[in-house]
């Protein structure tokens, strides 16, 4: 039995995982597929007495009792293929491609996570949440000044927020250039100009907030965290907005069981079996749904809480 | 033209444009970086084995190992 | 208004006083006794129920330290509805590793290789944190050899103390540290003055020092000073259940004999012809892990016992395996440190283990 990692190379929690992974299980076989994969020889094989058996580089090697954790990174099309010309590019997209999404959309049922989780459509999420009875903020999506202004007169308190990365990149020929937000309020500066279009975007009523809640979603089990952001000024409106002398207060917390069946059906509508849920529990006690984040962060909320999220995951490729 | 003079010129487009970009962009926060590739395979510099897996910063252990350096005689040198 | 203790904000009682512990921002606080009390089971403090029945001038005094509290962020306001929200901590220490770190003596005898203790005792053990104490000199050639050895491997962390190079300077030792980027701290010992040689190169590692102490052989170990105190969760939660120095660590003598610290005198085979597993299976080998501090004679009433350290080596009552650590010199008692080395009481001890040599320095 082995277990196939496809990770970063530099990935903290991949490498505190695997710690637990030979710890726990000193005959454990480890193959790791790092950052970006370029597939040069792939061989796969379906039965039903096998399932489905693949071969990546002709040194991966992915069957029915393999358990796959899927953490970061990428299968890439055998880059010599590629820029040969069009020709070759569609013949790549249509014999190799295939293959590759099928890999992304995880194989066998064993496995922890795969790359197709990456583009769960946040819209999608928030109509599940609406669907399921969940609370959510307020949400606008529009590309005009005029409609914003009409949202803001009627929740007084509005955020603005990127749909999909807070990170964008591109390059001039000398430069890498990032652009970084998070959230943010929206001012009556804002809205001082006459109309004009931008881009859809993203607004939302801001909640007030007694504690934002970070919740670990793992195979039906939920580890949640909470975090006393109110406190301080600086994160007070988005709690990524880290203080580092004096970090947020963050404890373990407890979700109301009627809110976990709730989201527990929302994961497995999604056919996600784990992910990171950001919650804010208002001054007036309700729980308001923000996103659900299928490969993020755990180090810290594990850390902070003594959860041994990375025992836990350990186990489970292992097949505890 | 150097980082400043880029990063400038960006956020100028920017604002001349407002319908190429999403409403937030005036918020963003525009880091500029060197396009060299080679910059951040030499910050991965730590390796950790047959676990094969690598790191930018070390990870230090929790408490002392042994308790056998007197602290004390080092006050003032710190 | 109910105030609740954040969980991660530990209250430890010693016999005059309390601290708080605050394990995420990793530092702690004294508190009288009698606040400790005042927290109920659930650690909340009913401030109202407890104003009533104060006088006036402890009604000021009380208010002072709700108001520590709170600045402090010890504390939050909670409402009954909260309770089953907000639960405990997990309080329990686990680690991957059969060892978590390990020490290496050497000296100019010393004939095993590096290279066996990393294959035999590391690898299969899981450990990546390792402390190289060398007594003698040590040639720049073979502590090159060892560095290379293990920053290509698994390990994670290695702190160094050797004795100072008598023709090296700063301008060689820094580029030589350069590339060994594990490194988080080389002492040298030994040396004519204490000096910092390098603050840090890498996130705090790379730390280099000089020290005038001569670090001639363990018998140096087992020192207990404030300045060693811990406060953060792993080093809590092992503290409240195991030994917080001998769990889980393994060391290799400059005989290359297997023990559970240099200073100690069992031995559980040499690494020359024992398996980890056959020196780890011997039934002493683990007989230290699960004494921790509740259960040390004089530690157990003292406020410091779970970010203190701890050293069954050196006992102050050497025919009793439960007394505490000879070198220190606190007093939970009276709360006053004082220098353990001349203290009347701890001279038979300081005999038995042959430790009067240490103070000729």
């Amino acid at each position: 039995m082995n277990i196939v990692i496809q990770s970063e190379s530099h990935d903290l929690s991949t490498d505190d995982v695997i710690s637990w992974i030979y710890h726990l299980n000193k005959t454990s076989r480890i193959s790791k597929l790092d950052d970006f994969t370029e597939v040069n020889d792939i061989s796969l094989e379906m039965s039903n007495a096998n399932k489905v058996s693949v071969v990546v580089n002709n040194n991966v090697n992915i069957d029915k009792e393999t358990k796959y954790w899927y953490r970061r990174g990428e299968f890439d099309i055998d880059k010599k293929l590629t820029k040969k010309s069009n020709l070759n590019r569609n013949l790549c997209d249509e014999t190799i491609r295939p293959i590759l999404d099928y890999l992304d959309s995880g194989i066998n049922q064993n496995y922890l996570n795969k790359f197709a989780d990456n583009s769960v459509n946040k819209l999608k999420l928030l109509e599940k949440a609406i669907n399921l009875d969940i609370n959510i903020p307020d949400t606008l999506i529009t590309s005009e000044l005029s409609q914003l202004k009409e949202f803001v007169t009627q929740h007084k308190k509005v955020i603005t927020k990127p749909i999909k990365n807070p990170f964008i990149n591109f390059n001039t020929t000398e430069y890498k250039v990032k652009f970084t937000t998070h959230s943010k309020l929206i001012t009556s500066d804002d809205l001082a100009d006459e109309d004009y279009k931008f881009l859809p975007s993203f607004f939302q009523k801001y909640i007030e907030k007694k504690i934002e809640i970070r919740s670990f979603y793992l195979k039906g089990a939920f580890y949640s965290m909470a975090i006393f952001s109110q406190q301080n000024e600086k994160t007070k409106i988005d709690y990524r907005n880290y203080d580092r002398t004096k970090p947020n207060r963050c404890v373990p917390f407890n979700l109301p069981d009627d809110l976990k069946e709730k989201l527990t059906v929302m994961m497995e509508e999604l056919e996600l079996n784990s992910g990171s849920f950001d919650i804010i529990l208002t001054p007036d006690n309700e729980y308001y749904f923000l996103e659900v984040n299928p490969i993020g962060q755990f180090q810290w909320l594990s850390k902070n809480c003594n959860y041994y999220l990375e025992k836990r995951i350990a186990k489970s490729l292992i097949n505890e | 033209m150097n980082k400043l003079e880029t990063k400038k010129r960006i956020i100028e487009y920017i604002k001349d444009h407002p319908q190429e970009f999403p409403f937030i962009s005036k918020y963003w926060n525009i880091e500029i970086e060197e396009g060299n590739e080679a910059s951040k395979d030499k910050i991965l510099s730590i390796s950790y084995g047959h676990y094969k897996t690598k790191d930018i910063a070390v990870t230090p252990f929790y408490k002392s190992i042994s308790k056998i350096i007197d602290v004390r005689k080092l006050k003032g040198i710190n | 208004m109910l105030l609740k203790l954040f969980t991660n904000c530990k209250i430890t009682k010693g016999n005059n006083r309390s601290i708080i512990c605050d394990l995420q921002r990793e530092s702690f606080t004294y508190i009288p006794n009698s606040l400790a009390n005042l927290f109920d089971r659930n650690y909340i403090i009913d401030t109202e129920k407890v104003l009533a029945q104060l006088d006036s001038d402890d009604k000021k005094i009380f208010n002072e330290y709700i108001q520590l509290l709170e600045e402090n962020e010890f504390v939050f306001k909670i409402e009954e509805n909260d309770f089953g929200i907000f639960p405990e901590l997990n309080p329990e220490f686990d680690y991957p590793a059969e060892i978590s770190n390990a020490i290496i003596d050497r000296n100019q005898n010393s004939t095993y290789s590096f290279k066996e203790v990393l294959n035999k005792i590391l690898i299969p053990s899981n450990c990546r944190h390792v402390q190289i104490r060398s007594y003698d000199i040590m040639e720049l050639d073979e502590l090159r050899i060892v560095l290379s050895l293990f920053e290509d491997s698994f390990i994670k962390s290695i702190d160094i103390v050797i004795k100072d190079f008598p023709n090296l300077g700063d301008k060689e030792i820094k580029p030589f540290l350069f590339n060994f980027k594990k490194v988080r701290t080389l002492i040298l010992h030994s040396s004519n003055e204490n000096k910092l040689i390098q603050k840090e190169n890498n996130f705090g590692f790379g730390v280099i020092f000089s020290i005038t102490q001569k670090i001639n052989s363990s018998a140096h170990c087992g020192i207990i000073q404030e300045e060693y105190f811990n406060v953060n969760m792993q080093n809590y939660f092992e503290s409240n259940s195991y030994n917080s120095c001998l769990n889980k660590k393994i060391s290799i003598d400059v005989n290359g004999d297997i023990k559970n610290c240099p200073s100690m005198s069992q031995i559980f085979g040499n690494i020359k012809n024992t398996s980890l597993k056959e020196a780890m299976s011997h039934k002493d080998f683990k007989k230290y892990w699960n004494i921790h501090k509740d259960q040390i004679e004089i530690c157990k009433d003292c406020e410091f016992r779970y970010i203190c350290t701890d050293c069954r080596a050196y006992v102050e009552d050497p025919s009793n395996d439960r007394s505490r650590p000879l070198k220190c010199g606190y007093d939970p008692y009276t709360n006053e440190w004082s220098e353990w080395s001349t203290n009347p009481l701890k001279q038979k001890a300081i005999e038995n283990y042959n430790l009067k040599e240490l103070f000729n320095n």
